[in-house]
């Protein structure tokens, strides 16, 4: 292993499992170790309590950074409209935290925003997880141990930056699905347009979020569909051209 | 297909800007770079083309002429007469030439000769006791020896009859 260049650790986070591979090399990385380490969703008060002591069964002993991915379990999402009005971070702060106040109730105020950088105007990605999940990945990770946490990413935002390049001109339905939950998102003509993320089947809330859409803004939709964590449906209905993708 | 841009909502990563104002950076430095180039290739170009005007350097640069050997002699001794001249002591013939000083005698020349380590003197005193004084101090004076008198002659144009005389001593004994 490099001193220059680390070893790269991605852990995935979910209620019910933790799994790392850990990467090695610059310009052409290969794993070189996986493992998993099952856990217990009803462990603790929060989903992550479980997912969050699993980490330590995972006895990290190489230096490497860590990239932590959470499942969609431990994230909300919305699709926020813009605006240019909106001058300064706090301004942009107090007003996502508004949006999510209004959908999830006060326990919104003490969640961690984070919003992606849009066109001009354009509505934005938004996605809000609890303070003392990454709080607590900080502790498990510090600064200047063996083990550096260098990114945290909700699972919405790895995916689709890792597959964004097979995103038609006309866009796309984005599909993850786990266990117990689903995360459906649509990104047509150039911006997000709408994200749900719920306990659903997949098809069942990939269907509602098309019909949602549609009555907001009736036009032509998107047809093609990334789906990961699923096999692709027997009888899709002809609607839907899917790609499955790992 | 259109590359979509990436989703930034990294907990831990700081936020990825657009790198256009490090594009721009880099934009402008490499055309300093690049007008820095052109013109060190103009001012190398120049100084060759001045050079070979000069005949300071390239292939027209003219030979140097071989010295016929007895100029290359006299250049010699020539040098070697100036290594000389340049190593009399003069410190040291000031100081004794001081130190043989009299009230009643007045040097009006001082001539060395770095060839013969040799050294001559014009002096003029008032009477022939202080001439003669003056002789027996430059004797005792430290490095100068062969102290003698060459030539003397009474100043008869002077109402006070001076008399001139030449003195010569040689220098071998000083440093």
């Amino acid at each position: 292993m490099s001193r220059l260049f680390p070893d790269r650790l991605v852990i995935r986070l979910s209620p019910a499992e933790v799994a790392a591979a850990r990467f090695r090399g610059f310009v052409r990385k290969r794993i070189v170790e996986t493992r998993s380490v099952a856990c217990d969703p009803a462990f603790g008060t929060e989903p992550w309590h479980g997912a969050l002591a699993a980490i330590d069964a995972l006895e990290i002993a190489q230096p490497c950074a860590v990239t932590v991915i959470l499942s969609n379990h431990f994230v909300r999402y919305a699709v926020v409209p813009w605006s240019d009005a909106l001058d300064s971070p706090a301004e942009e702060d107090a007003y996502v935290r508004h949006h999510f106040v209004k959908i999830h109730g006060e326990r919104a105020k003490t969640w961690l925003l984070r919003s992606s950088e849009s066109a001009g105007g354009a509505p934005r990605l938004v996605s809000a997880v609890d303070a003392g999940l990454i709080e607590a990945l900080g502790k498990r990770f510090p600064k200047g141990g063996k083990a550096r946490l260098a990114s945290v990413q909700p699972q919405l935002m790895s995916k689709f930056n890792e597959w964004r390049g097979l995103v038609p001109a006309q866009g796309a339905w984005l599909v993850l699905a786990e266990p117990d939950r689903a995360c459906v998102a649509l990104h047509a003509g150039g911006r997000w347009r709408a994200v749900q993320n719920g306990k659903e089947p997949w098809l069942e809330l990939l269907e509602r979020a098309r019909y949602r859409v549609h009555d907001a803004d009736p036009g032509a939709l998107p047809d093609v569909v990334l789906l990961g964590g699923a096999a692709q449906p027997d009888a899709p209905g002809g609607r839907w051209k899917f790609h499955v993708l790992t | 297909m259109t590359r979509v841009p990436r989703v930034e909502l990294d907990y831990a990563a700081p936020v990825r800007r657009a790198p256009w104002a490090g594009l721009a950076v880099l934009a402008v430095s490499l055309a300093v770079a690049g007008v820095m180039l052109e013109r060190h290739r103009g001012v190398r170009s120049e100084l060759a083309r001045l050079e070979a005007q000069s005949g300071l350097a390239g292939p027209e640069r003219r030979e140097v002429r071989a010295l016929s050997k007895e100029r290359l002699d006299e250049e010699a001794k020539s040098a070697e007469a100036v290594v000389r001249q340049l190593t009399v002591p003069w410190a040291s013939v000031v100081q004794a030439i001081e130190e043989a000083s009299m009230r009643d005698v007045a040097l009006l020349q001082l001539q060395p000769d770095a060839d013969t380590r040799s050294l001559k003197l014009v002096v003029e005193a008032r009477q022939r006791e202080a001439m003669f004084e003056y002789l027996r101090r430059l004797g005792a004076a430290r490095g100068l020896s062969d102290v003698h008198i060459v030539s003397h002659q009474v100043q008869r144009d002077d109402p006070q009859r001076p008399i001139q005389f030449s003195v010569q001593a040689s220098m071998k004994g000083l440093q």
